[in-house]
């Protein structure tokens, strides 16, 4: 039997940074969810979380409460919202607005929803690095992410006559 | 002489192997080549220590598949911008290139000759289904288009094929390779949408068997001003059948194929659209027991055709109340009069036989324009905002309108009043016709009226 919306539930980051959360608010990660669902007597000991940090779990709370009562994506709806993430690059006000952190905090939020199983925090994680990337050439797009071309100059001419026709595009 | 020859190279050879300037470069060369290596492991390394390259590749995919299909969607101008990721690092191009999802929506326009460009593709791609879209403006461009020839030849593996033929004077040889294509098997084809345009040709020379007859995924059917005469359409699933053609066209369809088309997938089609579609020579007595047809599934009807022929195949349809109507029985000069335009036997044969409840109607769409009379039920929810805010602003200034002369008496009120429910209405007319006292009737008729709307061209 499902517990109360009400119950508390304790998690230790990686950092041993502990938090206590209300349970509908922890059950937008389907990670979390499903151990909590195995455990059938209540416990004290708190949910280990080995991939997460604290700072990270503090930003994914913030968003899961802002969430809290939003329907969860089923498995039925998996496939659609699959052709809906593919084909629009919006992100909601809110969403945008949270996301709005430097890129190695930006990283660790979408491991984090990646490890914890939340759909809809990917989905703006994916999403807002792909508006990052849009419209940006090759050069940009190293610029902006701080890589260094590891081309041969061999292999880049090659790449350079392979997309030549599209350079005015 | 044959001798002394090879001693000589023999002896230059070995000058060569023994000069020390030669040998010193030749080894530097190789030490560059070798410390290029290494620099790019070390850059290799770099890269891979980046936050963003903490990223698994499961994660690069889904981003790089938003990004891609994001520009998908704006096809055109910057279609293919999103290689860059291809571009950026070695793993991201390994990444990119592994990615078969990436390359299997091929777009093409006639600004440079991507016909390479579409073989990489489509190798890359192997062997997942394939989207193509071909936009073509072929004014100004010469007619010879290798893309047409590739695209002809990869029907086994085609998802959606949309291709947009238009320009001036284009022959007809330019699209043969597209026609070949049309004639081939199409396995896994799902979808089909040809525009063309009125300054493309006659195209047939024999009627159509599309694609032989095999596409046992075909679900729509989408064709705009593009010639063909279709022999048959004998698929089983058919979930939307629109074939548009500009007033005057003498019709691509036989009214037979259509019967057996309709008959074929009559549980599964839902949007059927034919607009100047049928032949002319409507061939009805060769349809083969036209009994009626029950189309549970339909949901937006358009039929844009001679009156007499949205009669003819009304006449045979069985359509639920919910299916959004639209009829435009167009008056052919010096043709039949038909049935439907005549408003009261329209009202009171034609409506009350299809539809079991009429009064489920809350609008009627009426079209009184010189030459055509227009007839279409709709329901709240087909509304868009745009034409609620419309309707709310022209009800208002209806008491304004310059008296118009008139009748008004080409509707019978009585019949109208049969449909209680109805609370907006539509006349397109100008003022010199007899639309505005038949608003005026309307209005006294039916309590039930919150909104008229007219066409602003009144205004």
């Amino acid at each position: 039997m499902a517990a109360p919306a009400t119950q508390q539930i304790k998690i230790r980051c990686n950092d041993e940074k502990e938090f206590t959360v209300d349970r509908d608010v922890l059950e937008r990660s389907v990670l979390i969810k499903n151990m909590l669902e195995d455990v059938t007597e209540q416990q004290d000991a708190p949910i280990p979380l080995p991939n997460v940090s604290g700072p990270v779990m503090a930003k994914v709370l913030e968003y899961c409460t802002h969430h809290r009562g939003e329907p969860l994506p089923s498995a039925d709806t998996e496939q659609s919202q699959d052709e809906t993430r593919k084909r629009t690059t919006d992100i909601s006000e809110w969403d945008q607005k949270f996301i709005t952190v430097d890129q190695e905090m930006l990283f660790e939020i979408i491991l984090a929803a990646n490890y914890l199983d939340i759909k809809s925090l990917l989905d703006v994680g994916c999403k807002t690095v792909a508006n990052m990337i849009k419209g940006k050439t090759p050069e940009e797009i190293r610029k902006l992410f701080n890589i260094v071309n590891d081309f041969t100059p061999e292999e880049e001419a090659q790449i350079k006559k392979e997309n030549e026709w599209a350079e005015d595009r | 002489m044959a001798n002394r020859k090879t001693n000589h190279t023999h002896i230059s050879v070995q000058q060569k192997d023994t000069d020390p300037i030669l040998a010193e470069q030749k080894r530097l060369a190789k030490r560059v080549k070798k410390l290029y290596r290494r620099i790019n492991r070390l850059k290799a390394r770099h890269n891979e220590l980046l936050p963003i390259n903490r990223l698994p590749p499961e994660l690069f995919t889904r981003i790089f598949l938003i990004l891609q299909s994001n520009f998908d969607e704006q096809h055109g101008k910057n279609y293919y911008r999103w290689v860059a990721v291809t571009q950026v690092s070695k793993s991201w191009r390994n990444l990119a290139l592994g990615t078969k999802q990436l390359w299997n929506a091929i777009s093409h326009t006639t600004k440079a000759d991507q016909s390479r460009w579409a073989t990489v593709s489509y190798e890359r791609s192997q062997p997942l289904s394939v989207d193509v879209i071909v936009d073509f403006d072929l004014t100004g461009h010469g007619h010879h288009f290798p893309f047409l020839g590739i695209l002809s030849r990869q029907n086994d593996r085609m998802r959606r094929e949309h291709i947009k033929v238009v320009g001036a004077r284009i022959r007809r040889d330019t699209l043969l390779p597209l026609l070949d294509g049309l004639r081939q098997p199409a396995p896994v084809l799902e979808e089909l949408k040809i525009l063309g345009s009125d300054t493309i040709s006659d195209l047939n020379t024999a009627p159509l068997h599309l694609f032989n007859s095999v596409a046992p995924s075909l679900r729509s059917i989408e064709i705009t001003t593009f010639n063909l005469t279709f022999a048959s359409l004998p698929f089983q699933t058919l979930t939307t059948l629109i074939l548009r053609y500009q007033k005057g066209h003498h019709g691509v369809l036989p009214l037979h194929v259509l019967f057996d088309v309709l008959k074929t997938n009559s549980i599964h089609l839902y949007h059927l659209e034919l607009q100047h579609a049928l032949s002319e020579d409507d061939n009805y007595n060769q349809v083969a027991n036209p009994t009626m047809i029950h189309l549970p599934s339909l949901w937006y009807i358009f039929l844009s055709l001679p009156a007499h022929q949205c009669a003819r195949l009304l006449s045979h349809f069985v359509i639920s109340p919910f299916c959004f109507t639209r009829i435009w029985g167009c008056r052919p000069t010096n043709h039949i009069v038909a049935p439907l335009i005549n408003p009261q036997t329209f009202f009171d044969d034609t409506l009350t036989h299809f539809f079991n409840d009429p009064t489920e109607f809350i609008a009627l769409d009426i079209d009184m324009k010189q030459g055509r009379t227009t007839f279409g039920l709709r329901r709240e929810e087909d509304y868009s905002a745009e034409e609620l805010t419309w309707a709310d602003r022209v009800s208002l200034e209806i008491g304004v309108l310059p008296s118009a002369r008139g009748d008004g008496d080409w509707l019978s009120l009585p019949s109208i009043a049969e449909f209680p429910k109805m609370w907006a209405v539509f006349l397109d007319g100008s003022p010199q016709g007899r639309t505005y006292p038949a608003a005026v009737e309307l209005v006294s008729v039916l309590s039930s009226i919150r909104k008229i709307c007219m066409s602003l061209s009144w205004l």
